[in-house]
């Protein structure tokens, strides 16, 4: 186990902060509640494609976020989830350009992360924002970070997908070869207002947030010699922002799921202390035939179940069952993680697995949680 | 009672040409609280004899037998040097003609040694009484080069006897002190083997001391 | 047995000096061997935490033709790693760190490392804060975006007085930032290494097209066997690092990137420094001498005590004692002698550690690029293993007497001169041993277990020597008056109780000899070699040189019609593989010189097995099989090195920098050089650079020279010893010459003279004896060790230092007695006459 490097965990946590919130937020003092010349996401404003789907180093944090659940033949569940994030460290052109290739004003991270049957892995990699490590292409669109490439097949101009995800996983001396077909999407959905995601009122920081919300997907896994072929739905976001989180808000809890009626709902809240919603929740719901609609917060409510708690190897107690009622379409159950320890044990841990209705199988998504854990001076993890 | 058998001892030294035969054939009989004395001039082997019954040398034919009073006979001439340093060490005692105390413990220490040596309980208690019997019991704490020739000599047969042994071996006693001195060490030297009921075999040059022992061995050509 | 002790102990202390100067003796024994290896200790210690800063977890380093990597090699061979083919047998990589490797200058001269690293890959130490503090997520910004921030050891920052955020002057740059300190950092090292991003070191070092190597950590990490492990840690800088086994790329990178190879991290460490395993060897050498010597010492005053009381053990078994406890006493007193000694050296030693630091720092710091030691680390390994050699030696040199004290002749003797049996038998069982080490490819430790065996055995040879040397000089001197033909006789017969004390006199004297012979070869080598190698008055270096070449050799041309310069080489590097030895290639091309020839170094050429080799093949780099001229010394350590012609060259085009060595008139040279130079390029005065070689060699050496002393100073304490006890033998004889009438004077002299003859004859000895060491250790240790051949030279003092060394000590050693004598008043001479034997 390598030392801990509590500068840089602190710097990730600010990334996260950035975008939807982090704990231990003495990084809202390090970045400074003002944006450094960063451009701040305060108004709607019009989204062009594909040149949106590209990077904008104007901005201090952004994200491309795939995640996909699947079963295979027998019904076993399969999750992927694919992150690629850029944190800038400078806003560009503040500083004349230096003479080094290698001078980077931003950091580019990536997570893959996969549940099977037997288990859940995560992977995590960095690069500096030089010689073309890593980037994204808006059109063709290409996102990479050394080889876990995804990148779309032209097909559709405008849009990522259709597409393919390839990547290999490495964790615990396994290696993964993932490879995830993704067909034609709906989207994209534009969240919040207009695409204007607001995190918190006190501060008013907000971002950028559109996603592609239902993604046939095709996985083929390779491991240790055999291969899993399953079938299931992505859902892909695209976030953007310069801001920081309030001091209450310790993290948040984000569901992408699709229900088996065809709809896509995406819910997250932003969580004080108490476990009770600081600030903001938002709501987005897509119908089956594309038209969207944001959930008011009294239009459903979306709660741990009590007691249903995993604990985390650092000590977090996290929710794997949750109340999901949504009287507009009828709903009201239980969303249930497939296995409870799908916690991505990284620089800067949380938890993001695949959930399913435990009345309705068919219903199936993703949930991220974060800030269960109790505070630290940074984090724990290795990296390789 | 002690006893003293020697039959048929026979000696030589030296090697090849000149090898010499100090004695063969020699008989002798000790017994309880005897004197001998073994004279002869100078090279005539009675030094040699008398090594030979305290065990110091091993003679080239016939036996030396010891039996200590109550305790079994040991033919020392047979036995190994193991067994013929415990003998030599709890059974005799010696007399060195130029005393051979050890320079750097006290006259009383000299004493107790040779008692702890011989694995008597109270060796101090023993050692004092012992130098008190030779005259000496007030110089215990002094060292021998501040004693005077027979003082040292006292003290060496305070040593010889402490452990009651059952013969003392002395070679050349008064030897080394003047007329008077050595007058008066003889006197303590045969009183108190006397004493301790223990043989003596002295080897000496000087008749008046030959003439004090019960016995005399001439030892000569042949 | 309580009060056979109690005697003894009273006895030794009537005798304090005799008692001192054996432990003290000893005690210096111990101390120099615990000294040496908390030294070396120490710079291992300093080395591999200096190693650690630069190299941090890595086990090997990926490294490029001309020990670069270009930047899109580095991306694509991050992609290789990334998919697990970048290695030939199965993936072991754990880590994949680019670095950026250099030096700068700093203000006043002195060098300082930069290492460029990212972080984000970092393998280094280079592990910040764990305390989540907002300063650190702040200097990790400042790290990667503010050009020139840097962090340094905690060490050199101490050293230099600098807080966070100074300044640090740089010479032809813009200064570096103090960040802050680098973490993980033991403070053992306090060598000048700034950390930076790669951007910076780019930039400070201005490359900004790639980097020197990638560092990697592969599982497992390198296991060595426990005995192994045991044996470093227990005589530290005896044994030279071991080699790992070689790691290869995968097949398809080897084909399109040919000059790339993975070598391990401690390869490189050992490459660095031939000279400084040369001189750690050394040291290492000369602390067993001196724990030799003392044990030595330690048997000869035991000899003599035993056997000067060999009645009196008899007396002793007459009276019954049993023989083990005439066995244990001598065993204990050999034993207390041994703990005094080895307890007094252990303080002596730490205390000569400390005194040698500084030197062993210097020597370091010449040698491994400005390593320092910052303090001895506490280690207790070098005090057991001192403690144990003592008490351990002094029972293996006790237990014979012990044994001849318990079968002591029970009666006492005629009077006759203790000599101890000559055995020569020893003596020449010793030599064939010797000769059969060396005979045989017992590598370096074999030769120094051979000459181990040869001292020893010239140890056990002064004695007959030298009573056949007196014998012929007794002979000799018959014209001579009386007075100087007696010190003859008694020297005959003083022989017997001082031949040991001599004979640790010649050991010592005979390794300084040879010791000397082989430092002075060794430096006249290097220096004849320098001289050879640095021949031309100007050597001209810089990145861009290869791409100003035209340019260069037109103004060249010019400069010879005008007489400046008479001729030029120009070289360049390439780092290769002739399997299976990781090589330094110099390709040369001649202009105006004798042209240049395909020749191995010498290394390289024994390390191939293959001195006289008439042709070397070297399939893709060589035509064929080429005529190879003889080998040229090499005595840097480093890569093993081979030169040619370009013209031979048939491998990838190098890529490594380039140099050119210009020959001519030296003094006007420089000066009509320095305008034709172009930007970037820098000339270095070869004279200057050989002095400073020099300089870093005699420093090198200079703590060899001080434990020499040392172990002398052994010697010499035993002497004393012995000549003491000589003088009290003679006491009796004296004391009556006296009251017949004899000066003073007379006295002293006799025992000056006697002394004096000894201790020459002695030296005499230590001549021949040494120059067999020398040999040994120039011819055999070095060659099996390092690969290279010395000069033999003998340096014309040597003989006679040691002679007058041998004499010096001799007399100084009799001065005590000797006046004691002269002074000693009749009162005095009358007792002694007087006291019983």
């Amino acid at each position: 186990m390598r030392r801990a490097r509590g500068g840089l965990a602190l710097l990730l946590l600010s990334l996260l902060a950035g975008g939807a919130g982090a704990a231990e937020l003495r990084a809202g003092a390090v970045l400074g509640a003002d944006a450094d010349g960063f451009l701040r996401a305060e108004a709607p404003r019009p989204f062009r494609f594909p040149e949106d789907h590209g990077v904008k180093p104007a901005y201090r944090t952004q994200w491309w976020y795939l995640t996909a659940h699947f079963r295979d033949e027998a019904g076993q569940p399969y999750g992927v989830q694919f992150t690629l994030f850029r944190q800038g460290l400078r806003a560009p052109g503040r500083e004349a350009p230096r003479a080094s290739p290698l001078a980077t004003e931003a950091l580019w991270m990536a997570h893959l992360a996969l549940t099977t049957p037997e288990g859940h892995a995560a992977e995590e990699r960095f690069a500096r924002d030089a010689l073309a490590l890593a980037g994204v292409h808006a059109a063709p669109f290409r996102l990479w970070l050394d080889d876990w490439i995804l990148e779309g097949d032209g097909s559709a101009a405008d849009h990522p997908f259709p597409g393919r995800l390839q990547a290999t996983l490495r964790a615990g001396g396994k290696r993964y070869r993932l490879t995830l077909a993704l067909g034609a999407a709906r989207g994209p959905v534009l969240q919040g207002e207009e695409g204007l995601s607001l995190k918190s009122r006190e501060t008013g920081s907000a971002s950028y947030y559109y996603s592609y919300t239902r993604l046939p997907a095709t996985l083929t896994l390779q491991a240790e010699g055999r291969t899993v072929a399953a079938e299931g739905l992505g859902w892909f976001d695209r976030e953007w922002s310069s801001g920081a989180l309030a001091p209450d808000q310790v993290g948040w809890d984000w569901l992408a799921l699709h229900l088996a009626s065809g709809h896509d709902l995406m819910l997250f809240r932003l969580r004080g202390a108490d476990g009770e919603v600081a600030g903001v929740q938002e709501g987005t719901l897509v119908a089956p035939d594309g038209s969207q609609r944001r959930l008011a917060p009294d239009a459903y409510r979306f709660t741990p179940v009590p007691g249903a708690r995993w604990t985390g190897p650092h000590g977090g107690a996290w929710p794997v069952r949750w109340r999901l009622n949504v009287p507009a379409l009828g709903v009201d159950d239980v969303l249930s993680a497939v296995r409870p320890d799908q916690h991505n044990d990284l620089t800067v841990p949380y938890w993001e697995g695949m959930v399913c209705f435990e009345g309705d199988r068919d219903s199936c998504g993703y949930l991220e949680m974060t800030g269960y854990e109790p505070p630290t001076d940074g984090a724990r993890a290795s990296v390789e | 009672m002690a006893r003293l058998q020697v039959d048929d001892l026979t000696l030589r030294v030296g090697a090849g040409a000149d090898a010499l035969t100090l004695f063969s054939g020699l008989n002798l009989t000790l017994e309880g609280g005897e004197s001998l004395a073994l004279t002869g001039r100078s090279g005539s082997g009675k030094s040699s004899l008398l090594h030979c019954l305290g065990g110091l040398l091993t003679p080239q034919a016939g036996r030396v037998c010891w039996t200590p009073a109550g305790q079994p006979t040991v033919a020392l001439s047979a036995v190994g040097e193991g067994a013929r340093s415990a003998f030599r060490r709890r059974h005799l005692g010696f007399v060195f003609q130029f005393f051979h105390l050890i320079p750097t413990l006290t006259a009383l220490e000299n004493v107790a040694f040779m008692a702890e040596l011989a694995g008597q309980d109270a060796p101090l208690e023993r050692a004092r009484a012992m130098l008190d019997a030779v005259g000496l019991g007030a110089r215990g704490s002094a060292f021998p080069e501040t004693l005077s020739g027979g003082e040292q000599q006292r003290v060496a047969l305070a040593r010889a006897l402490v452990h009651g042994p059952a013969a003392v071996l002395a070679d050349e006693p008064t030897g080394n002190l003047d007329g008077r001195t050595a007058d008066a060490v003889a006197a303590v030297l045969f009183e108190q083997v006397r004493r301790v009921g223990a043989a003596l075999i002295l080897v000496t040059h000087d008749p008046a001391l030959a003439a004090r022992a019960d016995g005399t061995l001439a030892l000569g050509a042949g | 047995m309580t009060y056979l002790w109690r005697a003894r102990r009273r006895a030794l202390r009537r005798e304090p000096l005799q008692s001192a100067l054996l432990i003290l003796s000893l005690a210096l024994g111990v101390a120099v061997v615990v000294a040496v290896d908390l030294v070396n200790a120490a710079s291992r210690t300093a080395m591999a935490s200096a190693s650690a800063q630069l190299e941090g977890f890595s086990t090997h380093r990926l490294e490029g033709p001309g020990g670069s990597l270009d930047l899109a090699t580095y991306a694509e061979l991050r992609r290789a790693w990334r998919q697990g083919t970048l290695l030939a047998s199965e993936d072991r990589v754990r880590g994949f760190a680019p670095v950026l490797e250099g030096r700068l200058r700093l203000g006043d001269g002195r060098g300082l490392v930069l290492l460029g690293i990212d972080p984000f890959a970092s393998l280094q130490n280079v592990a910040f804060s764990d305390a989540g503090q907002a300063t650190s997520a702040l200097a990790w910004e400042s790290f990667l975006l503010q050009p020139g921030a840097a962090f340094l050891p905690d060490g050199f920052l101490s050293a230099e007085g600098l807080a966070l955020g100074d300044a640090i002057p740089v010479q032809g740059r813009p200064p570096l930032t103090v960040l802050g300190t680098l973490p993980g950092d033991d403070g053992a090292s306090a060598q000048p290494l700034a950390v930076v991003d790669l951007a910076t070191a780019q930039e400070w070092l201005g490359v900004t097209d790639r980097l020197s190597r990638i560092d990697l950590a592969l599982t497992p990490p390198a296991t060595q066997s426990l005995g192994r492990r045991a044996l470093e840690r227990l005589f530290p800088g005896l044994l030279l690092p071991n080699k790992a086994p070689p790691v290869a790329l995968h097949p398809a990178l080897r084909a399109r990137y040919p000059g790339l190879m993975v070598r391990s991290q401690a390869e490189t460490r050992l490459a660095l420094g031939g000279l400084a395993s040369a001189f750690q060897l050394n040291l290492a050498a000369m602390g067993l001498l001196a724990m030799v010597v003392g044990l030595y010492l330690l048997y000869g005053a035991l000899t003599f005590s035993v056997r000067r009381r060999l009645e009196s053990f008899g007396r002793f078994r007459a009276l019954g004692v049993p023989q083990g406890q005439l066995r244990s006493l001598v065993l204990r007193e050999a034993l207390v002698f041994a703990s005094l000694g080895a307890l007094l050296g252990l303080g002596l030693g730490r205390v000569l550690a400390g005194g040698l630091l500084g030197l062993v720092s210097d020597t370091l710091a010449g040698l491994y690029d400005q390593v320092a030691i910052a303090a001895l680390p506490f280690d207790p390994v070098p005090y057991l293993k001192g403690l144990l050699l003592a008490l351990g030696g002094a029972f293996f040199v006790a237990w014979p007497l012990a044994g001849e004290a318990a079968r002591a002749p029970l009666l006492p003797r005629a009077g006759r001169p203790l000599a101890p049996p000559i055995r020569l038998s020893g003596a020449v069982g010793l030599g064939l041993g010797a000769a059969l080490l060396l005979s045989f490819p017992t590598g370096y430790l074999g030769a120094l277990a051979a000459l181990a065996a040869l001292l020893l055995a010239g140890a056990q040879l002064v004695a007959p020597v030298t009573g056949g040397l007196l014998r012929v000089l007794g002979r000799l001197a018959e014209p001579l008056p009386l007075g100087l033909r007696l010190p003859l006789r008694e020297a005959s017969r003083g022989l017997g109780r001082a031949q040991l004390a001599l004979a640790a006199l010649v050991v010592a004297l005979a390794t300084a000899v040879g010791m000397t012979i082989m430092v002075s070869s060794f430096r006249l080598t290097v220096a004849d070699w320098l001289t050879e190698r640095l021949d031309a008055p100007v050597l001209v270096r810089g990145a861009a040189l290869g791409a100003d070449r035209p340019v260069l050799e037109a103004a060249l041309h010019a400069a010879r019609e005008a007489g400046v310069v008479s001729g030029w080489v120009w070289r360049q590097g390439v780092e290769d593989w002739l399997e299976p030895h990781p090589v330094s290639v110099v390709l040369l091309e001649a202009e105006g010189r004798p042209a240049p020839q395909l020749r191995l170094s010498e290394p390289l050429a024994r390390r191939l097995a293959r001195p006289d080799a008439p042709t070397l093949s070297w399939p893709g780099r060589l035509d064929g099989a080429q005529a190879l001229a003889p080998f040229y010394r090499a005595y840097g350590g480093g890569r093993p090195e081979l030169e040619m012609p370009r013209a031979l060259w048939q491998g990838p085009a190098p890529e490594g920098p380039w140099g050119l060595a210009i020959y001519g008139d030296a003094e006007v040279l420089e000066r009509r050089l320095a305008p034709i130079l172009p930007d970037g390029a820098e000339m270095l005065a070869q004279g200057p650079v050989k002095a400073r070689a020099l300089a870093i060699f005699d420093r090198t050496f200079r703590v060899t020279a001080v434990l020499q002393t040392l172990a002398g100073l052994v010697a010499g304490v035993g002497l004393l010893s012995a000549f003491a006890g000589l003088a009290l033998d003679r006491q009796r004889q004296l004391s009556a010459l006296r009251v017949l009438g004899a000066p003073r004077r007379f006295a002293a002299r006799q025992l000056l003279l006697e002394a004096g003859l000894l201790a020459s004859l002695a030296g005499l000895c230590a001549l021949p004896l040494g120059l067999l060491a020398a040999w040994v250790l120039c011819d055999a240790v070095n060659l099996r060790a390092f690969l290279w051949t010395l000069d033999f030279h003998v340096p014309a003092g040597a003989f006679l230092q040691a002679l007058a060394l041998a004499l010096g000590a001799g007399l100084l050693a009799a001065l005590g007695p000797a006046l004691r004598a002269a002074l000693a008043p009749p009162a005095h001479v009358l007792e002694v006459l007087r006291a019983e034997g």
